[in-house]
């Protein structure tokens, strides 16, 4: 890939668990910390942000600009349109090398999807979970937060989306000056007719109060033995292993190296 | 009133309905005999101050001697024949079979050199909570490699696609399993609730036109429920689902086993180009990862003395420091260090702990450690108990001797 320019972070509303008001979401704010980043150690590099919603959003929007950020893009959702398929529709418009956005911004099951949607619809490839982001003669590299703090490396030789792991590193606090100073830019979105019209909004699932949750502690088949579920139970929770007394320190040692080392976690 | 009804044992609840049957058929020399019958024996007596009928603990419990001369309590007892000859005989499993399915759960597993992981397991016992014991329901696994353990984790079907579990972004994997199905009358795709299995279930879920279900924690045949806004409600989900399953909610397969018979679905992976390149994974120095993520940790607890040494051997194996809260408290390692209910907590592979007593609160911290090794002083410290394999000795003495065989192999 040439060199990078043009970056846009999609930077959604956070909720505070405490008090149910709107803030910064913790993931987007990382994401733009990546991207403000990656702005400051390359120069030319533009970072650009949007935000689907309403005017009621503006304030935690805020935080965002205070993190530096000149200006943050909002478009109003279409009625009967995917928020996503809006995005989408300015985003190719504005022909952006890199889309950021956070993994997952809301809690519940239909959390994350956003990015896929707008990459969908954008034909973009997806990095999920990016913890890092750097360029080295003209190429973009990557790193994807694994399983057991390995870093996965990809290099990046064209357009894509990339969400950011919340093992990213932490976004810089917002400063109040920048907040009051940066402008929220209000795109008129009936300019942009692009809206792929397949993209209806989807079939929300049913709410309801929540209901206590529990662990399960019956098991699938009817028939299963007090053995089974006994297993079942202890399995899980391991321990109550081997007990080695009186016995020599050095015998120890090799036994707890060779250990380590079946387990795979030392270096040979 | 027979005696071999007298001599039944009957539980307390038991006990009072069958007095209150006889009572109702106007039997009452059998009510009398039964009430009569000393309670003691079957392990209740009778409250003096309420006269009331109360279990007997005591009564119930079994002693027997310990090797120390003390009477132990049988812990044993109460559990039935089966469960204290558990693994000593094997009764074949029975077999649900399904002949000619017509609708299919779709489960995509991660394996791990083959083998099924836990996330995995509740990946599959999700698919069979939803197919249920339906004849005409199969659950397929899919993955990119031969996998064992299939039928007993509750597959009715299995195939092999390569390629399966790449994560280049392609979307190859998605269009794949969209052309399944259109192919054939899917009810669910599950996958497991790993990083790789989120990110194919959500890029599904945008590619199907459907909201996914990530982390649900109550499973039905034609439902799946999450938790959303912050804990205030359940959003529940229908129709086709794309799901990963919360582990520890879903009912496990215990005593069944399936068909796992082969399946051809047709499907392939086109290949396409990709832009994103894997140039392969990069470790980090282990010291430099989180807790929360590092595969390997040495946790020190107020029995090691010699921390210059507890540092040397971090360093040799490869490992990531932990410590108790006395130790850090104590200076000798950084707060940021402390496992437990007040520091953080470890999903370690394996855990290596110390002259560390294993206190509650930092029990809490390492309840997702896979193993658990222990060297303390004291057998009677609780980390024995939670640990996998433990070891009575001094820990500086095992520290140094394994420093010595690290840098001196024989
Ligand atoms: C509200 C609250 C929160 C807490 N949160 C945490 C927390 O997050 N994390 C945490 O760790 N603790 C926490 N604690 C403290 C916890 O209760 C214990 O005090 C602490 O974990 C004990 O640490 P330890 O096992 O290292 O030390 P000790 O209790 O001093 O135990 C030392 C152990 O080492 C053994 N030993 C002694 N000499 C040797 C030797 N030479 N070789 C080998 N073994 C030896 C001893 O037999 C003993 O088992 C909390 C307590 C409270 C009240
Ligand atoms: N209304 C929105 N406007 C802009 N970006 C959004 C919006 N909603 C979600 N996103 C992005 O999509 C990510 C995942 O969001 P969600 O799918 O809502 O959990 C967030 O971290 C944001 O980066």
């Amino acid at each position: 890939m040439t060199k990078l320019t043009r970056i846009c972070v999609l930077l959604a509303v956070g909720v505070n668990p405490a008090n149910c008001r709107g803030r910064r979401s913790s993931v987007d704010a990382q994401a733009l910390e990546l991207a403000l980043r990656f702005g400051e150690q390359n120069d030319g590099a533009c970072v650009d942000a949007l935000h689907v919603g309403s005017p009621s959003d503006e304030r935690s929007l805020r935080d965002y600009l205070g993190m530096g950020l000149g200006s943050l893009s909002i478009l109003a959702p279409e009625p009967g349109v995917e928020p996503a398929a809006t995005a989408a529709a300015h985003l190719s418009e504005a022909e952006y090398d890199l889309v950021l956005a956070g993994s997952a911004a809301r809690d519940g099951g239909a959390s994350g999807v956003f990015p896929y949607q707008v990459a969908k619809q954008m034909a973009l490839p997806v990095l999920p979970d990016v913890t890092h982001l750097e360029e080295s003669d003209g190429v973009l590299m990557a790193k994807q937060a694994r399983e057991r703090g390995v870093r996965q490396k990809f290099e990046v030789r064209g357009r894509s989306l990339m969400t950011v792991s919340p093992l990213a590193p932490a976004a810089r606090l917002p400063s109040f000056v920048l907040a009051r100073e940066g402008t929220l830019r209000w795109v008129n979105s009936n300019d942009e007719r692009r809206i792929d019209p397949s993209a209806e909004v989807l079939q929300s699932p049913k709410m309801r109060a929540a209901l206590p949750m529990r662990k399960s502690l019956a098991t699938f088949d009817p028939n299963a033995s007090a053995e089974d579920r006994l297993k079942a139970v202890t399995a899980l929770k391991g321990g109550a292993g081997k007990l080695h007394d009186a016995m020599e320190p050095e015998l120890i040692a090799t036994e707890i190296l060779a250990r380590l080392k079946a387990l795979g976690v030392t270096p040979d | 009133m027979s005696d071999s009804v007298a001599r039944r044992r009957y539980s307390l609840a038991r006990l009072v309905s069958e007095l209150q049957r006889q009572v109702d058929r106007k039997d009452l020399r059998a009510a009398i005999h039964l009430a009569q019958m000393p309670i003691q024996s079957r392990g209740f007596y009778t409250s003096q101050a309420s006269r009331r009928l109360r279990k007997d603990p005591w009564a119930r419990r079994r002693y027997t001697v310990a090797a120390s001369g003390r009477p132990r309590l049988d812990v044993n007892a109460g559990l039935s024949k089966k469960v204290m000859q558990a693994g000593a005989t094997s009764t074949p499993k029975p077999v649900h079979r399904v002949v000619d399915p017509e609708r299919f759960v779709i489960a995509v597993l991660d394996l791990e050199a083959g083998r099924l992981t836990a996330a995995d397991k509740t990946c599959l016992a999700a698919a069979r909570q939803i197919a249920g014991l339906d004849p005409g329901t199969a659950v397929i696994a899919l993955s990119d490699s031969d996998a064992v353990g299939l039928p007993e984790a509750g597959a009715d079907r299995y195939e092999v696609i390569p390629g399966l579990r790449a994560s280049d972004g392609r979307f190859a994997v998605e269009a794949a399993l969209c052309s399944l199905s259109i192919q054939m009358t899917c009810r669910a795709f599950v996958f497991s609730d790993t990083a790789l299995g989120r990110h194919t279930a959500r890029s599904l879920a945008a590619e199907l036109g459907v909201t996914p279900a990530i982390g649900a924690h109550d499973i039905g045949s034609n439902y799946c429920v999450t938790r959303c806004q912050s804990g205030e409600s359940d959003a529940v989900h229908e129709g086709l689902m794309v799901l990963t399953a919360k582990e520890g909610f879903v009912p496990p397969v215990l005593s069944m086993s399936f068909e796992a018979a082969p399946f051809q679905s047709g499907v392939s992976l086109a290949p396409a180009e990709s832009s994103l390149v894997d140039l392969g994974p990069e470790f980090s120095p282990a010291d430099d990862v989180a807790l929360e993520e590092a595969p390997f940790v040495l946790c020190g607890g107020g029995g090691v003395r010699d921390w210059q040494l507890f540092n040397d051997l971090a360093v040799a194996l490869n490992a990531t420091r932990a410590g108790s809260r006395v130790v850090c408290d104590a200076g000798h390692l950084p707060r940021d260090r402390q496992v437990g209910a007040s520091g953080r907590s470890s999903s370690a592979k394996v855990y290596l702990a110390l002259g560390l007593s294993g206190a509650v609160q930092h029990l809490q911290g390492i309840e997702n450690c896979e193993e658990v090794l222990a060297v303390n002083t004291d057998a009677a410290a609780p980390i024995i108990k939670r640990a996998d394999t433990s070891y009575i000795a001094d820990a500086d003495e095992v520290m140094s001797e394994m420093l010595r065989q690290l840098v001196a192999p024989e």
